[in-house]
C-alpha cells in the first residue's frame, strides 16, 4: 500500500502501462536490429527480383493480412490499457458517495492558488498558506481554484494532481495511508514565480489532527 | 537578369521551386541553429541545482520562443522546402500550381521569424509556446510582457505562409501530375505532403482566430475580455485551451507526417525493395490525420470538464496508435528480405523509425486520463514530444536532406563524416531525453531546481546529451559546407532510386524535365515520352510555347507591406494609430498592385493527370481551397461566442442588438451578393455597362453596410438608447466583446471585398476583353458571396436568438 | 446559368429572411426549436447562395466535400466546447 489510495491507483496502472512496454519495446526495437544485421547489404548478394528501379513504378508489396493482424494484436493491449485507465480514472474522479452523507464524514478544505503560493482554508475558516495539515485515514477533498491565472496544483508522493482555473472550482479527493510529509507544487507555467510556488502537505494521526484542530479551529 | 545567376537579386525574385525549396531549407537550418542555442542555455541552467545563468524572466522567455521557433519555423519548413524542390519533379512537372505565391509564402515565413526574434526585444512573450489564458492576455505586472503582440505579428505571417502553401501543394498535386501518374502511382513523400497540407489548411485558422482573440483582448483590455479575465461565467482557460490545441494537436501530426514521408522514400531507395504495404501506410496516414482532428482534449483532462468528453478523447487518442503501428509494422516488413545499404540517409531514416517507436508508446501513457492526473505538466511529457519531433521528426528530415543534397548540388556529401554525425546523434540524443522519462516529479518550465529533490543527477546527464547533441549539428552543417565546393561530383541518380527526381540532372535545370515523363498503364515510364520544354528541343520562335516566368519582384515587397504593417499594429502599447499603419498599407497596396498588374506566364500542360478536380480551373480551385480554411476561421471565431455565450450569467435581451437594422444590413448583403453575380453574368455576356453598374452597385451596399455597423457599434458603446441603458461593455461585458470581435472581424473582410471592387472596377472599365476580366470577376465572387454567406449565420446568432 | 435563376434564388433568400423575424415574433414555440429552426433556415440560405451564387453545384462533387469537411471540423470543436461544461443539457 503506498502513501495514499491515489497513489496505488497511479502506481498499478503505470506499472501496468510500463510493463506492456517494454515487452512491446523490446520486440520492436530488437526485431528492428535483427533486421538491419541480418538483411545488410553484403558484396555478393544480388539485386532483388523487384527493386525499384527507375522507368517503372514499383511493384506492390504486402498482404492485408499483415495489416490485419498487426492491428488485432494491437487492438488487444491497446483494449486492456482503455480499460484499466476507464476503471481507474472513475475511481479517481468520483467523490465517494459517502461524503454526500449529513453531516459528510469526509474533510473538504478549499486551495486558492495565486501568484506564487498555495492558500489553504478550512471548514471552519482557518487560512494557512504554507502547509496543509490532514488526517490520515479519513477521506479529503480539495476544492481547487485560481484567483488569477492557470495554474496547475500537484502532490508529489500522492500521484494526483487538477488544473487551478479561474472561473472553475474542481474538486480532487484522496485518503492518506500513512503519516507523512509531501510536496505541493504547481505543474503549469504561471509566471516568474512558476518554480517556486511550492508548498506542503502534512499527513497526521486522526489523534494529533484532533490536537491540530482545537488549536487552529479547523 | 538571368535566373540563374548567384547574385542577391536572384534570391530576392525567384520564383522558381528550386529556389524557394532551397531558400526554405536554409532559412530553417538557421532557426534551427537559434532555437538549438536558446535550448542548450537552459540545459546550461538545469545543468545543477540552483543554476544561475539565466534568471526565471529570461528562462520563461526562451523556452517559449525555442518552442515557437522550432515547431513553427524549423520543423514544417524545412519539410516544406524539401517538398517545395521535389514535389514538382517527383510528380512530373515543372514548379508549383502559383509560383509567385510560393515566393510570397517563403518572405511572410521568414518576415514571420524577424518577429518573433525581435519580439524578445520588446520583453517576449514567457507563457510556453502554448501561450495559455489568461496570463497571455492579461496586463498586469506578472503577465506576459508586451513582446507576446509581436511574437502574435510573426506568428499571424507564418499562418499566413502556412495557408498560402497548402492551397499551392493541395492544386500543384491534383492538378499537375503528370500524363498516367495516377493518385496511387505517387511515392510516399508526395502522399505526405498532400495529407499533411490538407491539415494545414483546417488546423491553422483555429490559430488565427486564437491570435486575433489574443491581440484583441491585450488591445482593448477595459472593453474586449474573452481570454484576459474569468467574469460572469465566461472561463478563459478553457476557451483558448479548446482553440489552441483544435490547432496544436493537427499541428504536431503535421510536423511528423512528412518525416515519415520522408522515410518512406528513403527506405525503398536503400533496402532495394519496394515499400511494405505502400497503400496501407498511406491509408494508415489518411486515418491518423482524421483522428488526429478529434483528439486535442488529452491537453484537457485535468482541467475540470465533463467526464463525457474527456472519456471521448481518451479513447481516441489510444486509438490513434492503430494507424501509426500499421506504418510502423509496414517499414519493417520493408527491411525483412531486403539488400540494405547502410548510407547515412537510411540510418537515420531506420534511427527515426526507431526513436518514434519510444515516442510513440509513451504517447499512449499520456493518453490515458488517469495516468495524466500524475504524468501532467511534467518531464515524462517533455520526452515524450521530443522523441517524436526530434527523434522521428528531426532525424528523418535529416535524412532527407542527406538523401537529396547530391541531387540538390550535384556533388556528394562526405559518407564517414555524415556516418559520424548519426551516431553521435543518435547516442546523445537518448542520453539527452531518455532521463527526462525518470523525471516524473519535475514540473515542466521551471528554471531551476533545489538539491533535495534528487533531480541534480539526471539532470546533468541530459544536460551532457544536450551538449554532445547541439554540437553535433555541426557537423551536418559542416559536411554539407564543404561538399557544396569540395564534393565528389554526383549524377543524376547517384542512389538507383526510381523516383522521378533522379531523371533529371544533378542540379536540375531551370525548366527542370526536358520532357515531361509519361506512365502508361503497363507501369513503364517514359522518360522521353511528353511534352517537352522548348529549350530542350531548341523550338525556335514562332508558335513556341511563351517560356514561363521564374521571377518577380513583387512577392517580396507585399510580404514586407504585411511585416511593416503588423509591426506598427502590434509594436506599440494599446490599439495603433492610422500613423503606425500606414507605411505597411502603402507597400503592401504598391506590392499587390504590381503583383496583380505584372504579367507572370505560367505555362499549362495541356495533358495531366488531374482526377478527380478535372472540370476546375487552378485558379478557381485555389481560391475555393482558401475559402475552406475561411470556413474553419469563422467557425473558431464562432465557437469562440458560443462558448461564451452558453456559459454566462448575462446576456442581452431580445431586441438589445437592434432587430431591425439587422435585418436591414442582412438584407444589403444579400443584394449585393446578387449584384456581384449579375456582375459575373454581365462580364460573361460582355456587357461593359453591365459590370460597371452590378461592380459599382455592389461596392455602394457594401459600404452602406459598413456604414451602418460603424454607426450600430456606435450606439452600443454610448448606449444612451438600449434597455438596460448604458454601454455594452458595462454591461454586458461578453457579449461586447463577441459581437464587436466577430463583427469586427467580419467586417475587415467585407472592407477587403471593397478593395478588391476598386481594383476590379478601373480594370472592367479600360480593358478590351470583358470575358478575360469574369474569370477575376468570377473569383471576386465566390469571396464575396462567402463573406455574405458568413453574415447569414451571424445575424440570427446576434440579433434573433 | 440565366440571370432570371439568380432573381429567383434572391427572392427567397429574401423571403426567407424575412421569414426568420418573423418567426421570434410567434409565441409558444420552445427556444431552442427556434434556434433550431433560425440556424436551420440560415444553413438552406447558405446552401443557395453556395450552389447557385458560387455556382458549387456545377463544380466536381469531390470540391463539395472538402468544403463539408471544413464544416464538419468547425461543428466537432463547437460540440466539443458545449458538452464540456454542459454534458446533459442537450
Amino acid at each position: 500500500m503506498a502513501v495514499s489510495n491515489t497513489a496505488d491507483l497511479f502506481n498499478q496502472l503505470f506499472n501496468t502501462f510500463t510493463t506492456l512496454a517494454i515487452i512491446v519495446g523490446v520486440v520492436v526495437l530488437g526485431l528492428m536490429a535483427f533486421l538491419v544485421v541480418r538483411f545488410r547489404a553484403k558484396a555478393s548478394s544480388p539485386e532483388p527480383e523487384d527493386t525499384p528501379t527507375l522507368g517503372r513504378i514499383p511493384q506492390a508489396r504486402g498482404h492485408l493480412k499483415t495489416v490485419i493482424i498487426s492491428l488485432t494484436l494491437s487492438s488487444i493491449v491497446l483494449g486492456v490499457l482503455i480499460f484499466g485507465t476507464l476503471s481507474a480514472t472513475t475511481q479517481i474522479t468520483t467523490i465517494p458517495a459517502e461524503c454526500a452523507q449529513v453531516p459528510s464524514p469526509c474533510l473538504t478544505i478549499r486551495v486558492t492558488a495565486s501568484r506564487f503560493k498555495w492558500t489553504f482554508t478550512y471548514p471552519n475558516g482557518y487560512v494557512n498558506d504554507t502547509v496543509v495539515t490532514i488526517p490520515t485515514g479519513q477521506i479529503v477533498i480539495l476544492e481547487i481554484e485560481s484567483t488569477d491565472v492557470f495554474h496547475t496544483f500537484g502532490i508529489e508522493g500522492f500521484r494526483i494532481k487538477k488544473d487551478a482555473i479561474p472561473g472553475l472550482t474542481n474538486k480532487i479527493w484522496f485518503r492518506a495511508n500513512e503519516q507523512t510529509s509531501d510536496v505541493i507544487r504547481c505543474f503549469e507555467l504561471c509566471g516568474v514565480g512558476h518554480a517556486v510556488m511550492t508548498s506542503r502537505l502534512s499527513s497526521v494521526s486522526p489523534g494529533t489532527f484532533q490536537g491540530f484542530c482545537s488549536t487552529t479551529g479547523c | 537578369m538571368r535566373v540563374t545567376s548567384p547574385s542577391l537579386k536572384r534570391w530576392l525574385f525567384s520564383t522558381n521551386h528550386k529556389d524557394v525549396g532551397v531558400l526554405y531549407t536554409v532559412t530553417s537550418l538557421v532557426f534551427f541553429f537559434v532555437a538549438g542555442a536558446l535550448a542548450l542555455l537552459m540545459r546550461a541552467q538545469l545543468a545543477a541545482p540552483f543554476g544561475r545563468v539565466l534568471s526565471g524572466e529570461v528562462f520563461n522567455t526562451y523556452v517559449t520562443i525555442h518552442g515557437l521557433l522550432m515547431i513553427l519555423w524549423v520543423l514544417s519548413p524545412l519539410a516544406i522546402g524539401l517538398a517545395n524542390y521535389f514535389t514538382p519533379l517527383q510528380l512530373g512537372a515543372r514548379d508549383l500550381a502559383f509560383p509567385r505565391l510560393n515566393a510570397l509564402s517563403y518572405w511572410f515565413y521568414l518576415f514571420g521569424g524577424f518577429a518573433m526574434v525581435l519580439s524578445f526585444f520588446f520583453g517576449g512573450p514567457n507563457t510556453g509556446w502554448t501561450l495559455y489564458a489568461p496570463q497571455s492576455a492579461c496586463n498586469d505586472p506578472l503577465c506576459s510582457p508586451p513582446g507576446i503582440n509581436v511574437a502574435a505579428a510573426g506568428l499571424i505571417l507564418l499562418v499566413g505562409s502556412i495557408t498560402m502553401g497548402s492551397i499551392n501543394f493541395i492544386v500543384t498535386i491534383f492538378k499537375m501530375r503528370a500524363p498516367g501518374l495516377k493518385l496511387k502511382h505517387m511515392s510516399m513523400f508526395p502522399w505526405a505532403i498532400l495529407i499533411t497540407v490538407f491539415m494545414m489548411l483546417y488546423a491553422f485558422p483555429s490559430l488565427l482566430a486564437g491570435l486575433i482573440l489574443l491581440y484583441s483582448d491585450r488591445s482593448f483590455p477595459g472593453r474586449l475580455a474573452y481570454l484576459s479575465t474569468a467574469q460572469g461565467g465566461n472561463v478563459p482557460s478553457l476557451l483558448w485551451d479548446n482553440i489552441f490545441w483544435f490547432f496544436g494537436h493537427p499541428e504536431v501530426y503535421i510536423v511528423l507526417f512528412p518525416a515519415i514521408g520522408v522515410v518512406g522514400e528513403i527506405l525503398p531507395t536503400f533496402t532495394r525493395r519496394p515499400l511494405y504495404g505502400a497503400k496501407y501506410i498511406t491509408m494508415s496516414i489518411v486515418v491518423a490525420a482524421v483522428i488526429s482532428f478529434i483528439v486535442w482534449g488529452h491537453h484537457m483532462f485535468i482541467t475540470g470538464v465533463s467526464p463525457l468528453t474527456t472519456t471521448l478523447f481518451t479513447v481516441t487518442t489510444i486509438a490513434v496508435s492503430l494507424p501509426f503501428d500499421v506504418m510502423t509494422v509496414s517499414f519493417m516488413e520493408t527491411l525483412f528480405r531486403a539488400k540494405i545499404r547502410l548510407k547515412a540517409p537510411v540510418l537515420f531514416a531506420i534511427g527515426s523509425i526507431a526513436l518514434f517507436v519510444i515516442g510513440g508508446i509513451t504517447g499512449v501513457f499520456l493518453a490515458s486520463i488517469a495516468l495524466d492526473h500524475n504524468l501532467r505538466g511534467t518531464y515524462f511529457v517533455v520526452a515524450h514530444f521530443h522523441y517524436i519531433m526530434v527523434g522521428a521528426g528531426i532525424l528523418a528530415l535529416m535524412g532527407g536532406l542527406y538523401y537529396w543534397f547530391p541531387k540538390m548540388t550535384g556533388r556528394m556529401y562526405n559518407e564517414r563524416l555524415a556516418k559520424l554525425h548519426f551516431a553521435l546523434s543518435f547516442i546523445s540524443f537518448n542520453v539527452l531525453y531518455f532521463p527526462m522519462f525518470l523525471l516524473i516529479e519535475m514540473p515542466r518550465r521551471v528554471f531551476f531546481y533545489t538539491p533535495d529533490t534528487g533531480w541534480a543527477p539526471l539532470n546533468g546527464l541530459a544536460t551532457i546529451g544536450g551538449l554532445v547533441f547541439g554540437f553535433s549539428q555541426l557537423l551536418l552543417v559542416a559536411n554539407l559546407g564543404r561538399s557544396l565546393r569540395k564534393g565528389a561530383p554526383a549524377g543524376p541518380n547517384p542512389w538507383d532510386g526510381w523516383t522521378l527526381e533522379w531523371a533529371v540532372p544533378s542540379p536540375p535545370p531551370l525548366h527542370d524535365f526536358d520532357h515531361i515523363p509519361v506512365i502508361t498503364e503497363d507501369g513503364v515510364v517514359h522518360l522521353s515520352g511528353g511534352e517537352s520544354h522548348p529549350v530542350a528541343s531548341g523550338i525556335g520562335d514562332g508558335h513556341s510555347i511563351p517560356h514561363s516566368s521564374h521571377s518577380s519582384r513583387w512577392p517580396i515587397v507585399v510580404a514586407l507591406g504585411a511585416f511593416v504593417f503588423l509591426l506598427g499594429l502590434t509594436m506599440g502599447s494599446g490599439p495603433p494609430g492610422i500613423l503606425q499603419l500606414t507605411p505597411g498599407v502603402v507597400i503592401g497596396l504598391v506590392g499587390l498592385y504590381g503583383y496583380g498588374k505584372e504579367s507572370f506566364i505560367v505555362h499549362e500542360d495541356e495533358k495531366v493527370e488531374s482526377w478527380p478536380f478535372k472540370a476546375i480551373s487552378r485558379m478557381r480551385f485555389g481560391v475555393w481551397t482558401f475559402l475552406a480554411s475561411e470556413i474553419i476561421f469563422f467557425g473558431v471565431l464562432l465557437s469562440a461566442y458560443l462558448f461564451v455565450r452558453i456559459n454566462s450569467f448575462a446576456w442581452p435581451p431580445l431586441g438589445y442588438f437592434d432587430i431591425g437594422k439587422g435585418f436591414l444590413n442582412t438584407n444589403i448583403l444579400l443584394t449585393s451578393s446578387l449584384t456581384a453575380v449579375l456582375a459575373l453574368a454581365s462580364a460573361k455576356a460582355g456587357s461593359r455597362n453591365g459590370v460597371v453598374a452590378s461592380l459599382l452597385g455592389t461596392f455602394a451596399l457594401g459600404a452602406y453596410f459598413l456604414y451602418n455597423k460603424a454607426l450600430e457599434w456606435e450606439e452600443l458603446a454610448i448606449g444612451e438608447h438600449l434597455a438596460p441603458i448604458g454601454s455594452i461593455f458595462d454591461n454586458f461585458p461578453l457579449a461586447a466583446t463577441s459581437y464587436y470581435i466577430t463583427t469586427g472581424v467580419h467586417g475587415v473582410h467585407v472592407f477587403a471585398g471593397l478593395a478588391m471592387i476598386a481594383y476590379l472596377l478601373p480594370r472592367a472599365l479600360k480593358s478590351a476583353d470583358l470575358r478575360h476580366q469574369s474569370q477575376t470577376i468570377l473569383y471576386f465572387g465566390l469571396y464575396w458571396h462567402f463573406v455574405d454567406i458568413v453574415w447569414i449565420f451571424l445575424f440570427p446568432l446576434f440579433y434573433l436568438i | 446559368m440565366s440571370v432570371k435563376v439568380y432573381f429567383a434564388v434572391f427572392g427567397i433568400l429574401v423571403g426567407v429572411t424575412a421569414a426568420e423575424v418573423a418567426l421570434i415574433g410567434v409565441q409558444g414555440i420552445s427556444r431552442s426549436l427556434t434556434t433550431t429552426t433560425l440556424i436551420g433556415l440560415a444553413g438552406f440560405k447558405a446552401l443557395l447562395v453556395a450552389a447557385f451564387f458560387q455556382h458549387l453545384k456545377d463544380e466536381p462533387r469531390p470540391l463539395s466535400a472538402l468544403l463539408l469537411v471544413g464544416l464538419v471540423i468547425a461543428i466537432a470543436l463547437m460540440s466539443i466546447s458545449f458538452l464540456q461544461l454542459h454534458p446533459l443539457d442537450l
